[in-house]
C-alpha cells in the first residue's frame, strides 16, 4: 500500500494548489459501480480497491477508474457509500493510509442496510451507525434529516444523463426491466409474479450497446430504496414499480411518477391495470423523464461534487470514532 | 528556510507529547513551518485541535522532517533536505544494511544521546552512508503544563501525608522501563518505619491481578531478607484511560523524587516534566537527560551496558542482539535513592537549579541545529 506519509505530503501539495490539482480518490466498489460512474465525470482520478472487482455488465469501466497498486499516486480522500457494511472497511483502510473518509448515504436511518425486496429487516439498534467522517453526502435532504450529523454535509442529487437514457420503446414491444443485481430467489419471485405477462429483460447484460431500460415499458426494483439504476429507468420513460416504504414513498408520487406497491404479489394486476390505461402510463412516464431533467442533471452533479471536494480540501485524516 | 514537519503530535501518549515539544523548539527557530498530523497506532487517543501551523501552506520547501517510526517514512526529492526523528532507544552496534534503509534516505537523522549518535554515525559510515547523525538537546512543550494543580494526593490518601514520596511513571510489566530494578532497591533500602512512599503511577489501567502478580514476583526476586510485613508501602494509581498531562502535573507538584532507571537511551517527557516542577528526578548516568541536564538537576545512577533482549520483541528488526542498552545496577539505585532521602542540602541545590529549566524550555529553539 502507499506509505501513509506520501498522502500526507500529498495534502501540503494539494494546499498549494487547489485550483488546478486532480484528486486521486479511493472508493469502495461493492455494487456501486453507477455511482463510481457518475463520479468519474468530474475528470477526477478514481481507484478501487483489489478485493473490490469492477463489474462491467453493470457499467464499462472509465478510464479514470483504476485498480490500485503499490505503484499508484498517493491519495487524497476515500469515499464509501453504506455505513452498515463498507464503512467499517473502508475506515480501517483509511487509517492505514491516513486520508480523510467521505460517507455518501443513498438511504435513509430507518432503511439502512439496502436490502432487497424479500430480506426482513432485523430488529438493531441504528444509532450504531452514526458515524464520524470528513464529509458526509446525502443523496436527498430526506436522507439528510434522517441522520443526526455534526459532520460537515452537503446533499447532492444523484445526476443523470439523460441524453443516454431515453425512451427509445417500440410501441407494440412491451418488456418489463428488472434490476438483476440482486439475490437469485428474487428474480425467480418476480417471474412467478408476472406469470408470462411479459417478457423480462436484465438490466446488466452483456450487450451493453443496448441499455435495457431505454426499450423497456415498466422497470422494477428488486431494492427497497431508490438506487441509480431507477433514476436511469425513470429517465427513459419507464414506469417504475417499487415496494411503498420510508425512501420510495418520498420520491416516487403513486400513480404520478412511479407505482408504489404494498406487497409484490400485488405486481401482476398493476401490470394489467396500467396496460388498461395508456393514459396514466403516458403521464407517469413523462412525469417520471421531467423529474428526472429537472432535479437531476449530471451537470449539477458534478459541479456540486467538484464544490465538496473544494470544501473539504484542507481537511486531514482524523482518527474516526 | 520552510519547513515541512510531519509527527504524531495529536496523539495524547508519549510519542504524541515528545512531538509537540519538538515542533515547538523547531518553530521557535523563526522559520516557516508547516505541520501534517500523523497516527502511529490505532488508538482513539488523541487531541483533535488543530496546530496553527497546519495552515500555513509555502510553494516550497527547504527541510521535511519526519518524526516517525521507520517503516512509515517517505523519501522526497522536492525537498532540499531530509530529516528523519525514530526516536532510537538503543546503541546501534552491529545492525544489518537493510536494516538501515530509512535512515540511509535521511541526510539527516535526530537522536536524543550523543552516545547512540555517535554509534549510529559509526555504522552508517561503514555502510559509505552520507547519513549526518546529530543528538539533539531535549525538548518540553511547557504550554501544556499548569504551574499550579488544585488536586492533592497527600490531602486524599492519609498514609501519604508526612511521607517522603518517591514515585515511578510508566509501564510495570516493561522490562526496558526498569520497575523491577525500582521496586527491588526500594524494598532493599526502606522499611515501614521509615516514612517513605513508593507512589506508583501506571501509564495505562493494568488489572489488580497482574499489578499484584508482577510485586510478588519481584518481592520473591529478593529473598527473605526483610519480612514482607516490613516493607514499606506502596500506593498504586490507575488512570482511567491513560495517564494525562493534569494527573502527572498532580503526582509531579505533590510527590518529592521521581524514579526513571530505564534501559533505553531516550529522553523521557514526565522527567523532564517533573524537573520543571523543582523536583529532582532519579535518573541513568548514561541517559540523554543526564548528559544534558547534569548532576546540577538530576540525581545520576550506574548503569552497565548489555546487549538487547526484550520478550515478546514487538520487531525481528529493532531490539535485536545487535543493539545494546543501559541496564541499572540496583545497588546504585537504592544507593541513590537512600542519599536523596536524606541529603536535602543536595536535593534543594537541583531544586533551585530546575526552578529554571521552565524558562529555558521555553525559549529552546533548534535553529542552530537545522542552520549546520
Amino acid at each position: 500500500m502507499i506509505p501513509a506519509i506520501n498522502n500526507l505530503l500529498r495534502s501540503v501539495y494539494r494546499a498549494q494548489n487547489p485550483d488546478t490539482f486532480t484528486l486521486n480518490i479511493l472508493t469502495a466498489c461493492l455494487n456501486n459501480e453507477k455511482y463510481i460512474g457518475l463520479l468519474s465525470h468530474t475528470q477526477h482520478n478514481f481507484y478501487i480497491l483489489p478485493q473490490h472487482k469492477w463489474n462491467d455488465l453493470i457499467e464499462i469501466r472509465p478510464q479514470n477508474v483504476q485498480t490500485i497498486t503499490d505503484l499508484a499516486e498517493p491519495l487524497d480522500y476515500i469515499i464509501c457509500y453504506n455505513r452498515a457494511e463498507q464503512y467499517n472497511e473502508m475506515a480501517t483502510v483509511a487509517h492505514q493510509l491516513q486520508v480523510p473518509l467521505i460517507l455518501v448515504d443513498l438511504c435513509s436511518k430507518p432503511m439502512i442496510r439496502p436490502q432487497h425486496i424479500l430480506e426482513q429487516m432485523k430488529p438493531i439498534d441504528l444509532n450504531h451507525f452514526n458515524r464520524s467522517v470528513a464529509l458526509q453526502v446525502y443523496s436527498t435532504s430526506h436522507i439528510e434529516q434522517s441522520w443526526d450529523n455534526q459532520d460537515p454535509s452537503t446533499t447532492i442529487p444523484i445526476g443523470i444523463d439523460t441524453n443516454k437514457f431515453n425512451d427509445q420503446q417500440t410501441p407494440n414491444e412491451i418488456y418489463v426491466a428488472m434490476d438483476n443485481n440482486t439475490a437469485s430467489q428474487v428474480g425467480e419471485y418476480i417471474h412467478q409474479q408476472i406469470k408470462n405477462l411479459f417478457p423480462v429483460w436484465p438490466t446488466d447484460h452483456d450487450k451493453l450497446q443496448n441499455i435495457t431500460v431505454n426499450k423497456t415499458r415498466y422497470f422494477i426494483n428488486t431494492y427497497k430504496t431508490i438506487t441509480v439504476k431507477t433514476l436511469e429507468a425513470m429517465a427513459a420513460g419507464n414506469i417504475v414499480i417499487c415496494l411503498q416504504n420510508h425512501d420510495t414513498s418520498n420520491f416516487i408520487k403513486n400513480r404520478e411518477t412511479g407505482i408504489l406497491l404494498n406487497k409484490f404479489n400485488e405486481l401482476n394486476n398493476a401490470l394489467q391495470t396500467l396496460e388498461q390505461s395508456p393514459d396514466l402510463r403516458k403521464t407517469i412516464a413523462e412525469q417520471a423523464r421531467k423529474q428526472i431533467v429537472t432535479n437531476h442533471s449530471l451537470e449539477q452533479f458534478v459541479k456540486k461534487w467538484l464544490a465538496a471536494f473544494d470544501m473539504i480540501k484542507s481537511v486531514l485524516y482524523t482518527p474516526l470514532q | 528556510m520552510n519547513i515541512l514537519f510531519i509527527g504524531p503530535y495529536r496523539q495524547i501518549d508519549e510519542w504524541g507529547q515528545k512531538s509537540r515539544s519538538i515542533l515547538k523548539s523547531i518553530q521557535a527557530s523563526g522559520h516557516a513551518v508547516t505541520s501534517r498530523p500523523i497516527y502511529l497506532y490505532s488508538s482513539k487517543q488523541y487531541n483533535n485541535y488543530i496546530e496553527k501551523s497546519e495552515t500555513i501552506i509555502k510553494d516550497h520547501y527547504d527541510i521535511l522532517i519526519q518524526f516517525v517510526l521507520q517503516p512509515f517514512i517517505a523519501y522526497t526529492g522536492r525537498v532540499q533536505k531530509r530529516i528523519g526523528i525514530f526516536n532510537t532507544e538503543t546503541i546501534p552496534n552491529n545492525i544489518p544494511l537493510g536494516d538501515l534503509t530509512s535512515e540511509m534516505l535521511m541526510d539527516e537523522i535526530w537522536t536524543d544521546s550523543t552516545i547512540v549518535a555517535t554509534k549510529l554515525q559509526q555504522l552508517l559510515n561503514s555502510y559509505n552512508s552520507n547519513t549526518k547523525v546529530v543528538a539533539i538537546p531535549p525538548s518540553l512543550n511547557v504550554e501544556d503544563l499548569p504551574l499550579q494543580h488544585s488536586h492533592s494526593l497527600r490531602a486524599t490518601e492519609k498514609k501519604l501525608q508526612n511521607q517522603f514520596l518517591f514515585y515511578y511513571i510508566g509501564n510495570i510489566l516493561d522490562e526496558k522501563s526498569a520497575f523491577k530494578e525500582v521496586y527491588i532497591a526500594y524494598l532493599n533500602s526502606f522499611t515501614n518505619q521509615d516514612p517513605v512512599s513508593l507512589v506508583l503511577a501506571l501509564e495505562t489501567p493494568l488489572h489488580t491481578d497482574a499489578i499484584n502478580h508482577c510485586l510478588a514476583t519481584y518481592q520473591k526476586e529478593i529473598g527473605h531478607i526483610t519480612p514482607v510485613q516490613h516493607h514499606p508501602h506502596v500506593h498504586i494509581i490507575m488512570p482511567q484511560e491513560i495517564l494525562n498531562t493534569l494527573e502527572r502535573v498532580a503526582i509531579h507538584i505533590d510527590c518529592d523524587c521521581m524514579i526513571d532507571p530505564n534501559y533505553t537511551l531516550l529522553n523521557n517527557s514526565p522527567v523532564l516534566e517533573s524537573a520543571i516542577y523543582k523536583n529532582t528526578p532519579i535518573v541513568n548516568k548514561d541517559s540523554p537527560i543526564y548528559e544534558w541536564l547534569g548532576p546540577e538537576n538530576v540525581w545520576g545512577i550506574d548503569s552497565y551496558e548489555d546487549s538487547c533482549t526484550i520478550k515478546p520483541n514487538p520487531s525481528v528488526h529493532r531490539f535485536t542482539y545487535g543493539e545494546s542498552w543501559h541496564r541499572p545496577i540496583i545497588k546504585s539505585l537504592g544507593h541513590t535513592m537512600k542519599q536523596v532521602y536524606i541529603d536535602k542540602f543536595q536535593r534543594d541545590k537541583k531544586a533551585t537549579a530546575n526552578s529554571k529549566l521552565r524558562q529555558q524550555f521555553k525559549n529552546l529553539s533548534y535553529n542552530n541545529i537545522l542552520s549546520k
